[in-house]
């Protein structure tokens, strides 16, 4: 978008500039962004007025005064460049993008409106493709974390193709969607095709922060949304991009273990050495040779020496990503084209893990008449998992091996008896190998996503746009688990290994999205001074979705996974999903003078979801902008401030809470009965009443909001940014609130509770040194947010969000949300650990208390850009503090003895520190301990349930973290060099790195905080179901012909 | 501008007017949102199988029947008693979601004479899960508790007032099932007696009367049970048969009967971690091997590799307890493993066997303890000889309920009697006092209800303190308490378990604080 308008401005000005004798430079300037010439840029030697403007190759030739020392070269939208013309005949310039975003840059909105940044009363960042691919991530919004204010971007795990949370200005719906609305070329799509689409076809993205933005969207834009552009074709040459891309992904975060102590049971102490234990409280290795495992059948047994082999750490691979891009673009007065093709390829870090992602992008316009145009925009994308479904008990399995096996020795199960699970030496658990090859999944979906957009223009002041969009997914998976027979001379020795009978789920599922819009622009210019604008709008969506799975648990043959290939009746259920929005829309503009916006919209929507009384509302929005630069005369023109913005906004939207992207929460409203333990049973049904109650008359919730702030641009377009406050209170939430279970239900579904938003977004930009081609720019992007769960229900004041482990997530009126509740030791009123006077050892609260927040309420994200010449270094550093997490893994850990909290009292007693004991004289009064200590300071202290690994303030630790995101360095040959070549118009060499670094306060011994077990709201608790935190780092190469 | 206004006032209007068709009716096509009673009651008795399961699991850990398998470890709770307010979170929720489904029957078909049956038995089996509630948390939600949205924060109840209610709706229970007239069958509802009200009846009976010899041992109820025999229907009777579940078990995965699934193995073959983790305790033993009683029938039909080579332990022993055979689980007598295992007789029948709700026996042994304290009047040691003779009945029949020549009760149970020729536990004549006698049938009880009933065993120990225990012995013939118990009482026990954490979460207005699992007794425990 922004490209098209710069030639458009720049041409007529090449005639405009003198000319003088003296001595011939020449030379092309050539775009930083793009490595293509730029026509039409300005060349003018300093201090006068001689000049000349390049040609459409991006050449120029300029005869320079004997006394001109200084070539100055700009072009609208680029920082301006000094070169010092010395001895040189020959000058190549590359522009480099201008930090600040032009005020006249246009930046696409809600509902595909166009809008010019100075009418904006919102905040809104555009972020071009070269920032969102540069680090080569496969995902899209991966490559915007830390680059907008505002914006939190988690990836949930490390797989092969991990989801990605995206959430603006903090957590509002308790239990609702909070992640921002994904529109693709002004189509609403299902938030999971971001995970799919190709980053190398985005032209531009626009992050619309809060409600008042994206009010238009309707339901759902409550949470801000992520615009995604992507490429066109251009007039002119038809170009042909390649490109490859390797990336290398290697564990970056262990969870520290000890590797001190070996094989051995809870019990007494001194610890003795038994050689089939998967727990590790014996004795200190000592380097000796030891028997490992019980005997095979023929007798054989493996002797091993007693000391660490770090073989668990060397248990994960090396991930390597390999990536190919191709794209052709063209196009002529009336049409353009542009193809792209995207081959991924994934090995993850995890042994066997596979990932594929092919994807093909055609978009077309085509101008029928100066009055009707029409344009296509397809993509379709295929992704193929082959992945295990057991990572979490494969990690587990992992981090129960003591530090004295050479665990990477066992890779092979079938054939090396002491691998081979009748052999392995672990009584308890299996060989995390075979696990990995026997739980086995293989998936995949198909995305088609696409949309027809027609523009009519039958007189200059209306236009009228039709689009129909359709995203459809197909999915699939095949998950088996193998069949496995132990030998009777195993079962016979080892009690606790048992046969696999396997098992088989096969699934197979559409969930599709019909979206139409039509909209009516009506513009009016009246005198010179006013501009008004009525924009009209209807909007329908349908969406629906079916799944049906199959099963069985028990096959008969081995390796046939077919659902026939049975023991016992076959596992059967299906789904089915269809509801209905329709949305009437207006927004009304108006401008004075060009430096004085306001804008007005209204929204009803009708949704099928709720009752028929209920189902129709309504929100408005409002928004004003005051461009104070263009308004004081004294300001016009000032070199020191080029533009100051003041913008505000309120805004009221509705959004339907009931259900995800697959339910689309339709049929909540009423309590259900199902079959339940093992029902029907041949021909007797059997119904049950279903745990969930749902409150009459459910209503949308509504966020109401408000913001204001400013936009500047200072020092001659040398600084930028802005700042933004905003505040939003969400109501009516639609909460599956828990129940007492003595209620007969353990849920409750109401309109209840109110949650309160606020903060800051403040970014800055500058370049800070521009000249002879090199230039430095630097950005940074601060957001503060905090939230409050201001009330939930009248008789209640928790809400449960996630279920499970001894530490959950919680709303708890009063505090942030999310916030961690969990099991802690009983204290005495100083907070002292109350331990017994005679064992010395702890013991659990009957309460669960608050553990800390979970969301980070500060973020920061630095970045700094070197540009010389074809060069470009860029880095991206964030800083994320203020919350905590709750490392549910280290109960584990503890169990099993390899954590390396169990080695820091070396397995000795010792006295629990800041604890107290009761007073025997006086009951209820405590005396500091300062020398019982515990009965044993070795395995039964640290594998106790009660008082150790079901007490969740032990594992929570600080969420806070720096971490280098990303760096990428890139080269662009130089245009004289491509010239030589001729075929070649451009080539790009880029190694870049994403997470390379992360720092942690100390009590992070576990992982990387940004991990969550789950990818809904319950933020804050990390599992052995993520495996451990990864970097990347590779090189590519792109060529142009 | 007109034309362009005219056509979007259209599109318009055509869009609201056929706004109500497109969006539909949000009708749900894939759960059913209305059931009847007749559809309700099969799915809830099946649950209460499973319910009494789970009551049965918890509760044979402390009763001794079952004890922690060599090589196994993590068992916390299981060998400290060191309850936490998690550690039953489950066994609380699943009660009172099955008693809703009690609720909803008895709500749909209170206005309806034809559904009084449906009616009745919703009111059995709500006392039926309610005692078990309260026999191990006290103080419960009841009168406020089955109330849905109406009351999201039900209040708690005094346990005896609740005993009590449960007592009078037995009473009305069975004042239908042998006074309603026009009341339709049960039919295949009735997964239990297969629409027999008059075992139904029985069956509330009998119910009652357990209730009622708890009640008569606690001091604020011993009054109202007094009343209650007083007015008891004894015509009635008492089941005599046992009262068996069987939906149409079959070989498919959570389809099976709960037992076996839980202790032999799954529909596919896989043999049960619980099988496998857990073995038999040398107190439980002893009740069979002759150290204290022989049993050669019994024990052979409930033990494998009995008497030699049946795995024993005790509760809490990480290093001494034997490891489970290989490839078997101590309580499973047929041959056979995994998917091959045959149908057999005993604790484990087979993949499809019924699932006992109350066993005859168990009424028999009611029927001598009320005889013997003369709270109804017959004859308590006819009644404990026959109760004695159903344990032995309920264990030789196979999964068809026949007996065979092997198997004979008519043999063995004289046999048992003259291997134990000067056992008051066996032979009822030789115990003198009541005291005696009490311990004679609760003894009985214990063995009759071995891996069937754990939780009402643990009710009645409690009660009676019955079968004798040691208190603080470390002979693991002399009690079933764990070595590793942190109990403070003398018989190194808990008493009950504590409230779900979840009451405190949602419900903590109501919920009491402060309960302690080795100090706070239930009502008709005396210490």
């Amino acid at each position: 978008m922004k490209k098209i308008l710069l030639l458009g401005l720049s041409l007529f000005l090449v005639s405009a500039l003198a000319f003088a004798q003296g001595r011939k430079v020449t030379g092309t300037v050539t775009s930083g962004e793009d490595g293509m010439p730029i026509p039409g840029a300005t060349v003018l030697v300093k201090g006068t007025t001689v000049g000349t403007a390049t040609d459409l190759d991006g050449q120029f030739s300029l005869t320079v005064p004997a006394d001109g020392k200084v070539l100055v070269f700009s072009f609208i939208g680029t920082a301006t460049q000094e070169i010092n013309v010395g001895q040189k005949s020959v000058i190549d310039v590359t522009l480099q993008p201008d930090v600040q975003s032009l005020s006249e840059v246009v930046i696409t909105g809600a509902a595909g409106i166009e809008s010019r940044r100075v009418e904006m009363g919102y905040n809104a960042t555009s972020i071009e493709t070269r920032d969102v691919a540069q680090g080569r991530a496969a995902n899209v919004a991966a490559g915007l974390t830390g680059k907008v204010a505002g914006m939190q971007i988690n990836t949930t795990g490390s797989g092969v193709n991990p989801n990605v949370r995206v959430v603006l200005r903090g957590a509002r719906s308790l239990t609702g969607n909070n992640e921002a609305l994904i529109v693709v070329d002004n189509v609403i799509v299902p938030n999971s095709i971001l995970g799919s689409l190709n980053p190398q076809d985005i032209q531009e993205i626009t992050v619309l922060n809060g409600a008042n933005a994206a009010a238009l969207y309707g339901s759902a834009a409550s949470n801000g949304a992520l615009i995604v552009i992507t490429k066109r074709g251009k007039a002119g040459q038809t170009r042909v991009t390649i490109g490859h891309t390797v990336n290398a992904e290697k564990v970056s975060f262990y969870p520290e273990i000890q590797d001190q102590y070996g094989s051995g049971t809870v019990g007494g102490y001194p610890q003795e050495y038994v050689p089939y234990e998967n727990q590790q409280y014996g004795p200190r290795f000592d380097g000796q040779p030891r028997p490992v495992g019980r005997p095979l059948e023929d007798g054989s047994i493996q002797t091993l020496p007693y000391s660490n082999t770090n073989s668990k750490n060397d248990f994960w691979n090396t991930g390597i990503t390999n990536q190919t891009d191709l794209s052709i673009s063209g196009g002529d007065e009336v049409s353009t084209n542009f193809l792209s093709a995207q081959f991924l390829d994934n090995d993850g870090t995890t042994p066997g893990d596979h990932f594929t992602r092919a994807s093909l992008r055609f978009n077309s316009t085509r101008k029928f008449t100066e009055k009707f145009t029409a344009s296509l925009s397809a993509n379709y994308v295929q992704n193929r998992y082959d992945i295990t479904t057991a990572t979490r008990g494969m990690f587990d399995h992992v981090l129960q091996t003591p530090a004295q096996i050479p665990l990477t020795n066992y890779k092979d199960w079938r054939n090396d008896p002491f691998a081979n699970p009748n052999g392995y030496y672990n009584e308890y658990y299996p060989n995390p190998y075979f696990t990995l090859d026997n739980e086995r999944e293989n998936s995949g979906n198909d995305y088609i996503v696409g949309n027809i957009e027609l523009k009519y223009k039958p007189v200059q002041w209306i236009d009228v746009t039709y689009r129909v969009g359709i995203s459809n997914r197909y999915s699939f998976y095949k998950r088996t688990v193998g069949q496995f027979t132990y030998t009777d001379y195993t079962k016979g020795i080892s009690s606790s290994k048992t046969d696999q009978a396997g098992s088989i789920r096969d699934r197979n599922a559409f969930n599709n999205q019909i979206n139409s819009d039509l909209l009516i622009n009506f513009k009016k210019a009246v005198g010179t001074d006013w501009f008004f604008n009525l924009l009209l709008g209807n909007s329908v969506r349908q969406n629906r979705s079916k799944s049906v799975i199959n099963g069985a648990n028990g096959i008969v043959i081995p390796d046939l996974y077919n659902v026939s290939n049975r023991v016992g009746e076959a596992f059967a259920e299906e789904d089915n999903f269809t509801t209905s929005q329709v949305g009437v829309f207006a927004q009304f503009k108006t401008a004075y003078k060009d430096y004085l916006f306001l804008e007005l919209t209204g929204r009803n929507d009708w949704v099928s979801t709720l009752s028929k009384e209920n189902r129709s509302f309504f929100y408005p929005a409002a928004n004003v902008s005051f461009l104070i630069s263009d308004a004081v005369a004294g300001l016009k023109n000032s070199k020191t401030i080029n533009q100051l913005k003041l913008r505000g906004g309120v805004s009221q939207v509705g959004q339907v809470n009931l259900g995800d992207d697959t339910n689309f929460g339709a049929y909540s409203l009423q309590s259900t009965f199902s079959p339940s333990k093992g029902f029907p049973f041949g021909s007797l049904s059997g119904y049950s009443l279903d745990e969930r109650l749902v409150a009459a008359n459910l209503e949308p919730e509504i966020t109401s909001s408000f913001e204001f702030g400013t936009d500047f641009v200072l020092f001659d377009n040398r600084i930028n940014g802005s700042f933004t406050y905003y505040q939003s209170e969400t109501k009516n939430q639609t909460i599956p609130t828990g129940v007492s279970a003595a209620t007969g239900f353990t849920e409750y579904l109401q309109n209840t509770g109110i949650v309160s938003n606020k903060g800051f977004e403040t970014n800055l930009n500058l370049t800070v040194y521009s000249h002879n081609n090199f230039q430095v720019n630097l950005g940074g992007n601060y957001t503060y947010n905090d939230n409050s769960v201001v009330s939930i229900a009248s008789d209640l004041d928790r809400l449960q969000i996630s279920t499970g482990g001894n530490a959950q997530v919680y709303a708890v009126e009063g505090a942030t949300f999310p916030q961690l509740i969990g099991s802690s030791y009983k204290r005495d009123d100083q907070g002292r650990i109350i331990v017994d006077a005679k064992s010395g050892y702890p013991s659990a609260a009957e309460g669960q208390i608050q553990l800390g927040n979970t969301i980070p309420k500060h973020r920061l994200g630095l970045n700094a850009e070197f540009l010389y010449k074809g060069f470009r270094l860029y880095a991206l550093a964030e800083y994320r503090g203020g919350y905590s997490i709750f490392y549910e893994g280290g109960g584990s850990f503890d169990f099993s003895g390899s954590g390396i909290t169990t080695t820091y009292f070396n397995r000795e007693r010792f006295t629990i520190p800041n604890s107290s004991y009761e007073d025997p004289e006086n009951p209820g009064t405590y005396i500091a301990n300062t020398n019982i200590t515990v009965t044993d300071g070795g395995s039964n202290f640290w594998s106790d349930g009660s008082f150790r690994r079901n007490v969740a303030e032990n594992y929570i630790v600080s969420g806070d973290y720096w971490k280098l995101r990303e760096v990428a360095l890139s080269y662009d040959l130089p245009a004289s060099f491509m010239n030589k070549i001729g075929f070649i118009q451009g080539a790009t060499f880029t190694a870049q790195g994403r997470n390379l670094l992360i720092f942690t306060p100390k009590s992070n011994i576990y992982t990387d905080p940004d991990f969550n077990f789950d990818d809904g709201n319950a933020v804050g608790i990390v599992t052995l179901a993520a495996t451990p935190p990864t970097r990347f780092f590779g090189g590519s190469i792109s060529l142009t012909f | 501008m007109k034309n362009i206004l005219k056509i979007f006032t259209i599109v318009f209007l055509a869009s609201l007017t056929s706004c109500e068709s497109f969006l539909g009716n949000n009708e749900n096509p894939n759960q059913a949102t209305f059931a009847t009673p007749q559809l309700v009651l099969p799915n809830a008795l099946t649950s209460s199988a499973v319910l009494l399961q789970n009551y049965n699991n918890n509760a044979q850990w402390i009763t001794g029947y079952t004890v922690n398998a060599g090589g196994f470890g993590g068992w916390g709770a299981i060998v400290t008693y060191n309850f936490t307010t998690t550690t039953y979170n489950t066994l609380w929720e699943n009660t009172f979601d099955d008693l809703i489904n009690y609720q909803y029957i008895e709500q749909a078909s209170m206005e309806d004479p034809s559904q009084a049956y449906f009616l009745a038995v919703a009111k059995v089996m709500k006392a039926f899960d309610y005692h078990m509630l309260v026999d191990v948390f006290g103080d419960v939600p009841y009168t406020e508790a089955l109330k849905g949205a109406e009351n999201v924060t039900p209040k708690y109840d005094d346990q005896v007032a609740i005993y009590t209610d449960l007592v009078a709706q037995l009473n009305e229970a069975i004042t239908i099932f042998t006074t309603a007239e026009g009341a339709n069958s049960l039919g295949a509802a009735d997964v239990i007696f297969g629409g027999d009200i008059n075992e139904w009846a029985k069956f509330a009976n009998t119910l009652k009367l357990r209730l009622l010899i708890r009640m008569s041992s606690g001091e604020a109820s011993s009054a109202f049970a007094a009343s209650e025999f007083a007015s008891m229907n004894t015509s009635l009777g008492f089941i005599e048969d046992d009262a068996k579940l069987n939906p149409g078990y079959i070989a498919t995965d959570g389809k099976q009967n709960p037992t076996w699934e839980r202790y032999h193995s799954n529909a596919a073959g896989s043999q049960s971690a619980f099988g496998r983790s857990a073995v038999v305790s040398e107190y439980t033993f002893s009740f069979y091997n002759g150290n204290k009683i022989l049993d050669n029938g019994r024990g052979s039909a409930s033990y494998r590799a009995f008497p030699a080579d049946t795995p024993l332990g005790q509760l809490g022993d990480l290093a001494d307890n034997d490891f489970a055979l290989a490839n078997y689980t101590a309580w499973y007598v047929g041959s056979g493993t995994g998917s091959e295992a045959t149908n057999t007789i005993g604790l484990l029948k087979g993949r499809t066997a019924d699932f006992p709700m109350m066993l005859a026996s168990e009424s028999y042994l009611l029927q001598a303890e009320a005889y013997m304290k003369g709270y109804l009047n017959g004859d308590d040691a006819a009644a404990f000889e026959n109760g004695v003779k159903a344990s032995f009945r309920y264990l030789y029949e196979d999964i068809s309920g026949a007996t065979s020549e092997d198997w004979d009760q008519d043999v063995d149970y004289p046999l048992y009697l003259d291997d134990n020729p000067n056992n008051p536990l066996v032979i009822y004549s030789l115990a003198t006092t009541n005291v005696q006698k009490l311990e004679a049938i609760v003894t009985q009880k214990y063995i009759a209800l071995n891996m069937i009933n754990g939780q009402e065993v643990w009710s009645e120990f409690r009660r009676t303190t019955f079968p004798k225990i040691a208190n603080g012995s470390i002979n693991p013939e002399r009690t079933f308490a764990s070595i590793l118990s942190t109990s403070s009482r003398a018989d190194k026990l808990p008493v009950r378990y504590l409230y779900a954490s979840t009451e405190f979460q949602l419900n903590p207005e109501n919920v009491p604080t402060g309960k302690n699992q080795f100090t706070d007794t239930i009502f008709w425990q005396s210490n």
